[in-house]
């Protein structure tokens, strides 16, 4: 025989089954080749390049805080420069380490620096660059963010954006 | 992930409806029991008024067998004797079915006066009873014990309880969401390193979706397998407490001649100040 208790105790089980279904836990994207990468306090993603005849044309959103970043905004953050690092077919294990451990990148890959007239240093910091890469070979493109945040020196990677001609 | 939780509330849910509402009820409370009677005995001068007469012997036994446990609580006796035949009649016993024979047999060895015939009928009988062998079971039975149980073993409170159908549908519940919840996380490990190790980002996207997925089915699980052994625990000793007010109503009508105070544990009055109003 159903009851009104039963029914009660049924709905409040339901409830709490859908709000528990409904939870969706934060996993960290600590993988470079991520569509989106967070391996500090600000997140940069950087879309696919898109073949523009004259080169590859990038495009990146505006720098989000990771939700771990605590009174941290995109806002107080003074960028000081922002960094095409592009490698000729893959990047090294030491260029994806370096990434992964907020290094500055160096070494066999192509730096492309931007004008600090830029106005993308204040924010919003969103943006768009064609680099001068020739679309019939294969490149990795990575950008790298540095400036400084509440006084503290900052640096930061987007995702590697992989072109396959 | 949906989906799994949507047969999970079903289940719960199921578990809920059949739950038993507790009141006294003697149509509820009855007890079919089939009762073997050897010994049916009857006499007439034809082997088939001997045999009905047999079968009329069998179902008072039937009767007077399934009563004779309780028929000291229920009788009044006067040197020994019982004064009183109402016991059938106190606990409803009745014969719900058509006796099944097995055998009748007719010649003992011995001829009778008059050339009566006597049969000795072995056969079947159903009957129906309120049966207070249960009850004076139940009685001992305590709202901690039930709880006690169901904090072991997820169900063991409610199949104590005789909620069988509860007991065995949270206990599943509870070990099945924590057994898959423990497999899909031994699987968290081997999709991190997968996910690290992606070096395409197509692959890393798909990683990443089965690395989430992992995660969020092995937490949610095993949110769910405690929160339902949690509920387990509390529904067994609510449902001894609920219990125990029929046993009461059982005992007044009953065992009256047996005192009998019912003594709430510390945990019982905390319970039933804090019971809701259903």
């Amino acid at each position: 025989m159903i009851g009104q208790k039963n029914i009660i105790q049924m709905v409040i089980v339901s409830f709490a089954f859908y709000s528990i279904s409904c939870m969706n836990l934060p996993v960290d994207h600590s993988n470079p080749y991520d569509r989106v990468y967070e391996n500090g306090n600000y997140r940069i993603v950087l879309a696919p390049a898109i073949n523009v005849g004259s080169g590859l044309k990038f495009e990146w959103s505006d720098i989000v805080t990771i939700p771990t970043a605590e009174n941290e905004s995109p806002d107080n953050l003074n960028l000081s420069s922002l960094t095409f690092y592009v490698a000729n077919g893959k990047f090294s294990d030491t260029d994806i380490s370096k990434i992964q451990n907020q290094q500055t990148l160096a070494g066999s890959i192509t730096a492309i620096s931007y004008g600090s007239a830029l106005t993308e240093f204040t924010a919003p910091h969103d943006g768009q660059k064609t680099l001068s890469l020739d679309p019939s070979n294969a490149y990795e493109v990575v950008l790298e963010a540095s400036g400084t945040a509440g006084g503290k020196a900052i640096l930061f990677h987007s995702n590697i954006v992989r072109w396959q001609p | 992930m949906r989906k799994l939780v949507i047969i999970i509330s079903f289940l719960f849910g199921c578990s809920m409806l059949f739950a038993e509402e507790l009141g006294f009820d003697e149509e509820f409370y009855s007890t079919k029991r089939k009762i073997r009677i050897t010994d049916g005995i009857g006499m007439g001068p034809t082997k088939e008024i001997a045999r009905q007469n047999a079968i009329i012997d069998a179902r008072k036994k039937a009767l007077r067998r399934v009563t004779s446990t309780f028929r000291f609580m229920l009788s009044e006796s006067k040197n020994g004797e019982f004064v009183s035949s109402s016991v059938e009649e106190e606990v409803h016993a009745k014969i719900i079915d058509k006796e099944r024979i097995i055998n009748v047999k007719y010649d003992h060895g011995i001829q009778f006066k008059n050339g009566q015939v006597v049969a000795v009928v072995d056969c079947i009988i159903t009957v129906s009873f309120l049966d207070l062998d249960f009850f004076a079971q139940e009685m001992l039975k305590t709202a901690e014990a039930a709880c006690i149980r169901s904090l072991y073993i997820a169900g063991w409170g409610q199949i104590f309880n005789r909620a069988y159908f509860s007991g065995i549908t949270m206990s599943l519940i509870t070990y099945g969401s924590l057994g898959y919840a423990y497999y899909r996380s031994n699987m968290i490990e081997e999709a991190e390193k997968a996910y690290k190790a992606a070096k395409d980002p197509v692959e890393a996207e798909r990683r990443y979706a089965q690395l989430r997925d992992h995660k969020n089915v092995s937490k949610m699980l095993y949110i769910v397998g405690f929160v339902t052994w949690a509920y387990s625990v509390w529904d067994a000793f609510e449902d001894r407490s609920r219990a125990d007010e029929v046993l009461d109503q059982v005992h007044d009508r009953y065992f009256k001649k047996f005192p009998y105070h019912r003594k709430y544990s510390f945990f019982q009055e905390i319970m039933m100040d804090m019971r809701p109003e259903w």
